[in-house]
Order: C-alpha cells, then structure tokens, then sequence
C-alpha cells in the first residue's frame, strides 16, 4: 500500500493519458418544426473513438465566447424573441467506433405554427481520457 | 518554467493516481429508472468516473454521465458503489451493461491506497502516450451568499495546486487555459452522494438562481463557479475536482 499523495509518480497505480484532442465544427441544420414544436436528429461527427475511452468535451459557442466543459450532455439556449425561446440540447453517443452529436430541438410557450429555427454551430473539442496500463 | 507540454513528466506536477478500479456488470430490469448499488470497501468516498457498453469488449462505450433523458451515471456514498439509470428511451432496459469504473482519492485522504496498475502486458509508462500532468486538485464548499469574500484566485504556473476552500467562484491562472482539461464532482452534503458532474449549467428558479459548478474559459484564466446559495434552504454541494494540462505527445 502506498500513500500516493507522497508521489509524483507511482507505478503501482493508474494514470490518465489523452488521446485524440479533435476540433470539429458542427452544425445543427435550420429546421420547421411545424405545430409539433420539437425537432431531433443526429449528425456524425468523424471523429474516432478508442474503444474503453472517457469522453471530455469542450463546447465553444460563439454567441457566449466561451466554452463549457462537459462529458455529455449539455443545453444551449437562445432567445429568439420576447415570447419564443428556442432551445438545443445536445448530447453526444458513440456508434461503431465514431462520436455523434444527437440533438433535441424545442421551442418554448410554442403556439404559432412554420417557425424556422436557425441553424447552430458551434467548435467541439473532444478529448479522450484513458489509462494505459490499465 | 517550460510549458508542460514540452515534457513528458514534471516533477513540478504530479501524474493523478487512479486509486480504485472496479470491472462490474449487471442485468438491468424493464423499468425506466433503476438503481443498482454494491459496495466499494474503501475508507473514503471515491470520486468515480468510467465508461459502459452492451459488449464485454467495450467495442462501443459510452461515458458514464448525469445527462437527462436517458444515461447511466455513477456515484458513492460513504460505503456504496451507486449507479443509477435514467432511461426514458428504453436503451438499456432488460439488457446487461458492464461497466469500467475509476476513482480517485480525494485531496482530504491521505491514507494509503491499494495498487490498481494492471501491468501485466503493457508498459509503467510509455512515451509514445501523451499523459496528464495534474495541475490543480481541490475541495470546494461554497459558504452562504453574503458571508464572506465569494472569489479567490490562485495562479497554476507555480507548481500542482491544490484547494481547499469556501469560495463561490474561483479565478483560476493559467498560461494556455486552453490546455487544461477539468473533471468535476459534486457531492451532495445532505446525502451524502458524490458523483461525476455533467452538463454544468447555470439554472434558475422562480427568484433564486443557483449555479451548479460552471467552467467559462476566459483568455487568461479558467473560472470556475461553485456554486451560489443564499438560503440554506437551497442545495447544498461540495464541488471536488481535478484539472489537468497536456503533457509532451
């Protein structure tokens, strides 16, 4: 047993590597979502995920100039008018070894139909955290 | 000082050590919701993190995460490994999940800590690897809004950092903020739960606004909000997290 505050580094024990720091834009298409209110859908991102790997994402929306930190899941709000918000929550999954952006659109106090919504973009930085002598 | 990214290791920043790691799997039932708990036998809450899949081979994973709508997260208490599902889709109902689950110690223990390298086939440590240095570790327990001072700073050149405080928001100097990589918990102190914590937002109800620990990237520095409670009636949460900076890949 060891004390692992005493360490800078101790082989006895797992560490965390990065991988795979990948920048991509994504952008959630302009959408009606008609007398519904609710859009969703998913857009492939390209990006490759090693198998076993924890996800970190940086979000940097450029209407806010800054970014969140988050492994999955998180809202963007905007405002489109005093009586209409349009919300897009987006959450991220993996499929055969690639990372989707799944996305959620809804608009709220909804009562008009043929509202566009805006399409989104915003910078992903994922990062992937492993411990390789796991 | 040489940035950290020109080094593989620094003895200024020590590597994090992963202090627990359990492999786990679990039949879930059909229902939506479910909770599933066994115990960790460790004498300190574990701050956990880890991934999930549908396959032994973790061909597909997902991250273990609070995200609503449907995931499975990851918590412990004072004795128990605690997972919970939220499943409105029914993604993982009546399916077996097994899970790859990592801890760290908080920064109040400083007892000893069982081995978790599984090194039989692969190297203490490989360069070819782009490892994390730590560069700062802490314990947040935001006091009462009005009570006292609500932001303090630190300058993360110096040397590992590491914070135990009462502060609502820290100002946190770096020289490459975007260099640095968080991991958040938040411990509930009524029940004593500390899980992972995703989607970090800011909410507000009714008049009160709360804020759940918020990472903004600012040019010069990291900002981290803890928390913000004017009542002690409202949620009560210790923020424990880790940040760490890229290392020489």
């Amino acid at each position: 047993m060891a004390r692992v505050k005493r360490f800078i580094y101790n082989s006895d024990f797992m560490t965390l590597a990065k991988s795979n720091a990948n920048k991509v834009n994504v952008t959630i298409p302009a959408t009606n979502p008609g007398p519904v209110g609710i859009q969703v859908g998913y857009i492939a991102t390209g990006i490759k995920v090693p198998k076993g790997a924890i996800m970190r994402a940086n979000i940097t929306y450029g209407q806010y100039n800054y970014k969140y930190s988050s492994s999955e899941g998180m809202r963007i709000l905007n405002m489109v008018s005093s009586t209409k918000k349009q919300h897009w929550y987006v959450s991220f999954f993996v499929q055969n070894g690639e990372l989707y952006v799944s996305y959620v659109i809804y608009i709220e106090g909804y009562g008009d139909s043929g509202v566009l919504v805006d399409a989104q973009t915003f910078l992903l930085e994922a990062v992937f955290l492993y411990p390789p002598n796991a | 000082m040489g940035k950290l990214s020109s080094f593989i290791a620094n003895s200024d920043y020590p590597f994090d050590m992963i202090t627990y790691y359990k492999e786990y799997s679990v039949t879930m039932n059909g229902q939506n919701s479910q909770t599933v708990t066994f115990a960790h036998n460790l004498p300190y809450k574990p701050l956990l993190f880890g991934v999930f899949s549908k396959t032994p081979d973790f061909a597909s994973s997902y991250t273990l995460n609070n995200a609503p709508l449907s995931s499975i997260s990851v918590g412990a208490d004072a004795t128990n490994v605690i997972i919970k599902r939220t499943d409105y889709f029914g993604l993982w109902a009546n399916k077996k999940i097994y899970f790859r689950l990592y801890g760290f110690a908080p920064i109040s223990w400083t007892g000893d800590c069982a081995p978790t390298a599984r090194t039989s086939s692969n190297l203490l440590l490989d360069t070819d690897k782009q490892y994390c240095p730590l560069v700062c570790a802490g314990a947040v327990h935001p006091a009462l809004a009005g009570t006292d001072e609500p932001t303090a700073t630190y300058y993360l050149d110096k040397g590992y950092t590491e914070i135990a405080a009462n502060k609502m928001t820290l100002n946190l100097y770096y020289d490459d903020v975007n260099d640095l990589t968080a991991m958040i918990w938040l411990e509930n102190v009524n029940t004593g739960v500390v899980q992972l914590a995703d989607s970090p937002e800011r909410r507000t109800n009714g008049g009160t606004t709360f804020a759940f620990p918020m990472l903004q990237y600012w040019p010069a520095y990291l900002q981290m909000e803890t928390g913000m409670r004017y009542l002690a009636s409202e949620p009560d949460y210790i923020t424990h997290f880790r940040i760490y900076a890229n290392g020489k890949s």
